[in-house]
């Protein structure tokens, strides 16, 4: 493993310094570019109550190269398929080398809040939110319930 | 048959008619005494007065010829003395004109009957005589099995056991001994008449090579051989028929002499002989020959030398391997025509021989006393100081004060070096007697009353025997220390100094001379290492008492028989410089014409002298090395990581030096070392006895050496190396693949037309312009143009090649053209800078958004056209990730406006002005893409703080990165190490490098791949950069060693640039290539034939 680049140290230093609300981040013990992350479903969304487990890793060449990050709980969710992997443009073609995990987490908290059916990557799950988007909602909520909350 | 005998055809009897001063007789008579016998007698007989050779002649000729008158005898006397078989050439004269001799009447002529009866007395005597010389006078030395070739036809069968006689022609007078003659040896095979047993018949010959090896010996009356024929096939035989014989060789007891009587030339005589125009004295063509033939004749007979190991084994198997005699030496003469350079395979066998035998010795630590040293030794250290305490015979000081069990070792050790062989001489183990005699006829006639002692001792300068073990006396005190670079030679040879510091062999006497300064040992060192001499010294030294004297400049010459030997305490250590000695031995030739000076160094004897890197003496004829040799000590040292630079001789000097008895004779070492190497005749005999000359005295290891538990001598630091592979900018790719795309023709075209060889040269300029744009696009061109004209290195066409810019400047510009079209307006540019200047009123509070470093350096920050600021080498990267993408639009990371490598802003810090800085637009392919690299690179290191050394084979492309990093100096501080660096500029810049500099910055060491030179440390450095691959693996590898080397505390990391899909890839599987096949094998004309299959490599695309 090559050495640490100045760039990620101070990232988990102010992830854990200065927080984000509703997220955390702590990196790995052993791998300090691999990042286990928690974010609270936002309020008035389907995921509200929820604590969603994501994990994040940081490729050799980040910040040239986007993060890799993907949940771990089950979620009912249009842009989020079965194995966790999230359907996100900055994730992908909009990455940027400017952008942090902090805004990358931040983005995924949004995508929560704001569904995106159009650009689906679980296509059940999209067509059910255009077809009947109560009832999705009722699913995801249900999801959230069952997966997400400590019981 | 017996009817022909009195008209046999002359030509039989060659022999006699040279013998026989009037030759006309028809009826000539051969006779059976052999030369053998001949040769015995002529001695005893020139020993008598002649009256009593007379009186001798006179009872032996009547014995044989009853009815001689006295006066025949006396007139035949008159004629045959001063022959030097008077017996023989008489009866010869006799009975060829019997009537001159005989007064009486015809009645008196013996018939035919009666001359053989008395030849057969005379050979009876002459057999009984050389028979009782034989028992008592010869010893077996071997047998031989070998061919002999019919000269005569013959009808007969040759039975099985047959004995035969062996001769040689007679040389009839030294002024005939043409040089053919001589060079073409004959020995004969003859056999008694069967009807006539005092007859002989020649039958054949011996091989040439053998004849060539014994005739000399049977005609010096060294040897004696006794042939037996064992094997025939043919009924008759007819010439060139061979047949199976057997050979026992003998040697005759007075060659066995005492070795003290022993005639070597001293070099005196030897000058004497010089000064009179003589070639070479005759005794000393005689001592050559004898010499030759007696090693010709031992290999032949497959005698091996008894060495300390096989000592052991010898007892009980038989050394003498029959099988093995014959002649393979055509097999080992070497193919190498190079000169009178050692390859380097041979100098590592060389190294071997010299290493392996030391680790069969086990030697004792010594640890010197606390009280005189205070470093900790490494345990190699300590068995070297051992080792050289040994070689001074200074046994007490041995092993450990309290370690008692080395004490038998030492004792060992003691008796084992008082015991020691005279090097010119070898021991042989007698041989079982096998000899046809013995074994079949079980006559058991030779001499075995010697079998009691086992050996027998062989001189190989001179060729004498001895029965006694011939000792080495006077021998010198003192050795070559050789051990690899950075082992710490210094270190032990000061614990030496510190633990003997003076002669106590002297202290008990009284008279001590006067100009022995028995209390101190000379250094000589090279300037540049003086003072870290003494650093060390004082480093080691634990007794306050022992100083260390400095004897250069100013301080030189002064009675320093005052100083060293009258003075009650004396320093421990004078160090001096060759150059002053050398100055000083001048200064005293020319003032005393010849006499050397009653003051400084060469008015006293030193207790010992150790020079260090004392190959500086490697050339016997230069000031320096000759004033060494006249420096007067009692034990003397060579302290060297390479005692063979590049040839045999550079070992002459050191032994010279160490007065290493006899091989400090030159005409010994001509004799035994250069000639036969550089004759190449002898080239595994030559190197043998350089590693028997040398083995006692030199001790060497390596870093990679095991200890006797199979550890490394040496634990250092790991070591990683890795290849990062980089790409060309668009720029350079264009340039390249023109070069490449003129490369590749010619090579082609050359290659169709078998002339590659002849173009090998431009085809390599061709490589080496290739090589040069994979560093950098400004080694090509105009910008070197001068250089490259004055260096006589080139040819005209190679210059030709090197300078053809022009037209890469053509191939450049449609490319500039492209560009142009994305280039930014005079305008635009205008109005982006003001933007800029109003956005940024200072630096302060820019961050990169990339490697959020904050804020970003003036030297370091780059501006795109949205005014957004980041670290020149992240948006670089950046751009590369994008493009690698093939994103047709890279995109700001901040704002996601389009951004172009060309429409960049640099900025440049402005010490004076308001602002501070100033933004000028930036060009992106203005630095090569390696410097690039570089300077990615180091800006991680200087995180970590670690000092560095960028590598490089080009001066001119260390001069480009010089520049480039001299704009960081806050960072960097740059240093160049090249060849053009005269002795001290080097020590300054090696000061300065090992310096940690004050404002914490790291340092950077410019090293050119060839300037790496002696002695080079850079420890204080754990990083490395090649810039770009050499051909060879192993001079990269010595250059990484400059760091990787004892003292090394971190963990060493290399970084190899390579340009992906360029030459330099290729050059890589040459290195692969060279690493599995060795590099130095094979002569010219392979090497050539490799380098083209390389040159195929590289350019072959198929991969």
């Amino acid at each position: 493993m090559s050495q640490l680049p100045k760039r990620i140290i101070k990232e988990s230093q102010r992830l854990i310094s200065d927080p984000v609300p509703g997220i955390t981040a702590v990196p790995h013990e052993d791998n300090l570019r691999y990042f286990q992350v928690t974010i609270q479903g936002p309020k008035e969304s389907p995921y509200q109550d929820g604590l969603f487990k994501l994990e994040l890793y940081l490729p050799d060449d980040y910040p040239m190269v986007a993060p890799k990050v993907r949940f771990l709980t089950k979620i009912y969710h249009p842009n989020i398929d079965r194995l966790g992997r999230i359907c996100l443009d900055v994730l992908k073609k909009n990455w940027s080398p400017a952008l942090q995990i902090r805004t990358i987490l931040l983005s995924i908290q949004a995508l929560l809040s704001a569904p995106n059916p159009d650009d689906p990557l679980s296509n059940e799950v999209a067509e059910h939110w255009k077809r009947d988007e109560q009832d999705a909602i009722a699913t995801a909520k249900e999801y959230t319930k069952l997966y997400a909350t400590e019981q | 048959m017996a009817s022909d005998q009195p008209k046999r055809p002359r030509f039989f009897d060659d022999r006699l008619e040279q013998l026989d001063p009037d030759e006309d007789s028809p009826k000539k008579v051969k006779l059976f005494v052999s030369d053998l016998a001949s040769d015995e007698e002529s001695p005893s007989r020139e020993d008598l007065h002649s009256d009593d050779e007379f009186v001798l002649f006179q009872s032996e000729i009547s014995s044989i010829v009853t009815n001689i008158s006295e006066t025949a005898i006396m007139r035949l006397y008159d004629k045959v003395k001063g022959h030097s078989n008077i017996l023989e050439s008489a009866l010869n004269l006799f009975y060829d004109q019997p009537e001159t001799f005989t007064e009486t009447d015809e009645s008196k002529r013996k018939d035919l009957k009666e001359i053989r009866t008395i030849e057969s007395k005379i050979n009876n005597l002459a057999n009984q005589r050389f028979t009782e010389k034989q028992k008592e006078k010869y010893k077996y030395i071997g047998t031989l099995v070998c061919d002999g070739w019919c000269s005569r036809p013959r009808v007969q069968k040759i039975q099985y056991g047959s004995r035969l006689n062996i001769s040689t022609p007679p040389k009839s007078s030294p002024a005939k001994t043409s040089k053919k003659k001589a060079s073409a040896s004959l020995v004969r095979l003859t056999i008694p008449d069967t009807s006539n047993q005092n007859y002989q018949r020649e039958v054949g010959r011996l091989p040439e090579n053998i004849a060539k090896t014994i005739s000399p010996l049977i005609e010096m009356g060294i040897g004696k051989f006794e042939v037996t024929v064992i094997f025939t096939d043919q009924r008759t035989i007819r010439m060139g028929d061979s047949f199976l014989i057997q050979l026992d060789c003998f040697i005759k007891d007075s060659a066995f002499t005492s070795p003290d009587s022993e005639h070597c030339l001293t070099s005196d005589e030897r000058k004497d002989v010089l000064k009179k125009g003589a070639k070479e004295l005759d005794t000393e063509v005689l001592m050559r020959k004898k010499q030759k033939s007696l090693f010709d004749l031992f290999q032949l007979l497959g005698l091996k030398e008894l060495t300390e190991h096989n000592k052991l084994e010898g007892e009980n198997s038989e050394p003498v391997n029959l099988d093995s005699g014959s002649d393979n030496e055509d097999e080992k003469a070497p193919k190498s025509s190079t000169a009178d350079h050692l390859d380097l395979n041979q100098l590592n066998q060389f190294y071997k021989s010299a290493q392996l035998s030391h680790e069969k010795v086990h030697l004792p630590d010594t640890t010197p006393n606390k009280t005189a040293f205070s470093l900790d030794l490494r345990t190699y250290q300590k068995q070297g100081l051992s080792w050289m305490l040994r070689r001074e015979a200074s046994y007490s000081l041995i092993g450990n004060p309290e370690g008692s069990q080395d004490a038998r070792l030492v004792n060992s050790f003691k008796d084992h070096d008082l015991n020691k062989l005279h090097p010119l001489w070898k021991a042989y183990k007698w041989p079982e007697d096998r000899s046809w005699s013995n074994v079949k006829l079980s006559e058991n006639s030779h001499d075995s009353s010697f079998s009691s002692s086992k050996e027998f001792y062989y001189n190989i300068y001179s060729g004498n025997f001895s029965f006694t073990k011939p000792l080495l006396k006077n021998a010198s005190k003192g050795g070559i220390l050789a051990d690899e670079m950075g082992l710490g030679k210094t270190i032990t040879s000061l614990s030496l100094i510190l633990t003997s510091s003076e002669d106590t062999e002297l202290a008990n006497e009284s008279n001590i001379p006067n100009d022995y300064a028995y209390k101190t040992t000379l250094i000589i060192v090279p300037m540049s290492l003086l003072s870290q001499w003494e650093q060390e010294f004082d480093r080691c030294n634990a007794d306050s008492q022992k100083r260390c004297f400095i004897y250069y400049g100013n301080e030189t010459l002064g009675d320093m028989k005052q100083l060293l030997c009258n003075s009650k305490d004396p320093p421990v250590v004078v160090l001096s410089t060759y150059g002053t000695i050398q100055n000083e031995w001048a200064r005293g030739h020319k003032v005393t014409d010849g006499n050397l000076l009653n003051e400084g160094l060469f008015s006293v004897k030193f207790f010992r002298i150790i020079l260090d890197e004392g190959h500086s003496i490697r050339n016997r004829s230069t000031k320096t090395s000759r004033s060494i040799f006249d420096l007067k000590a009692s034990r003397r040292w060579v302290l060297t990581g390479t005692p063979i630079v590049n040839r045999l001789d550079d070992l002459y000097s050191l032994v010279k030096f160490l007065r290493l008895e006899p091989w400090d004779n030159i005409s010994i070492w001509k004799h035994f070392i250069t000639i036969p190497f550089e004759t190449r005749k002898n080239l595994d005999q030559s190197l043998e006895v350089l590693s028997a000359i040398l083995e006692p005295i030199i001790l060497r290891r390596t870093k990679n050496q095991k200890d006797e538990f199979g550890n490394p001598l040496v634990v250092l630091p790991s070591k990683e190396v890795v290849i990062d592979r980089l790409k060309f900018n668009e720029k350079e790719l264009t340039l390249y693949n023109w070069f490449r795309y003129r490369a590749e023709t010619t090579f082609k075209e050359s290659l169709f037309k078998g002339t590659v060889l002849q173009s090998y040269s431009d085809i390599l300029t061709h490589i080496l312009r290739l090589r040069q744009i994979c560093c950098s696009i400004k080694l090509v061109g105009n910008l070197f143009k001068d250089s490259f004209m004055e260096d006589d290195n080139f040819t005209l066409d190679q210059k030709l090649i090197l300078t053809q810019s022009d037209e890469s400047v053509e191939v450049l510009a449609s490319f500039e053209k492209k560009m142009e079209e994305e280039k930014l307006g005079p305008d635009e540019i205008i109005s982006i800078k003001e933007g800029i200047y109003k956005l940024y009123p200072s630096f302060e509070d820019t961050e990169c958004a990339i490697c959020t470093t904050s804020p970003i350096s003036i030297e370091d920050c780059m501006i795109t056209e949205c005014k957004h600021c980041f670290c020149i080498g992240c948006l670089m990267e950046h751009f590369e990730f994008q493009q690698r993408k093939q994103e047709n639009e890279v995109l700001c990371p901040n704002c996601r406006s389009k951004i172009s490598k060309l429409r960049l802003f640099k900025t440049h810090l402005v010490e004076d002005s308001e602002r501070g800085y100033s933004v000028t637009l930036f060009h992106p392919y203005g630095s090569s893409s390696k410097i690039n690299a570089l300077l990615r690179h180091l800006k991680t290191i200087h995180e970590t703080k670690e000092h560095v050394v960028v590598i490089s084979q080009f001066s001119s492309f260390l001069d480009l990165i010089q520049a480039e990093l001299s704009k960081y100096k806050k960072e960097f501080k740059v240093m160049k190490f090249d060849g053009q660096l005269s002795l001290s500029e080097r020590q300054v810049v090696l000061k300065e490098f090992n310096d940690n500099p004050e404002n914490g910055g790291i340092n950077v060491l410019l090293l050119s791949l060839k300037a790496g030179g002696v002695g080079l440390n850079l420890t204080n450095a754990s990083r490395a950069f090649m810039m770009d691959p050499w051909w060879s693996p192993s001079v990269e590898a010595q250059a990484i060693d400059r760091l990787h080397r004892i003292g090394q505390s971190k963990n060493v990391n290399v970084v190899r640039f390579i340009m992906e899909g360029s030459i330099e890839e290729k050059m890589l599987k040459v290195q692969e290539r060279k690493k599995q096949l060795g590099e130095a094998v094979g002569d010219d004309e392979e090497r050539r034939q490799r380098r083209i299959e390389e040159i195929k490599l590289l350019f072959n695309d198929d991969e």
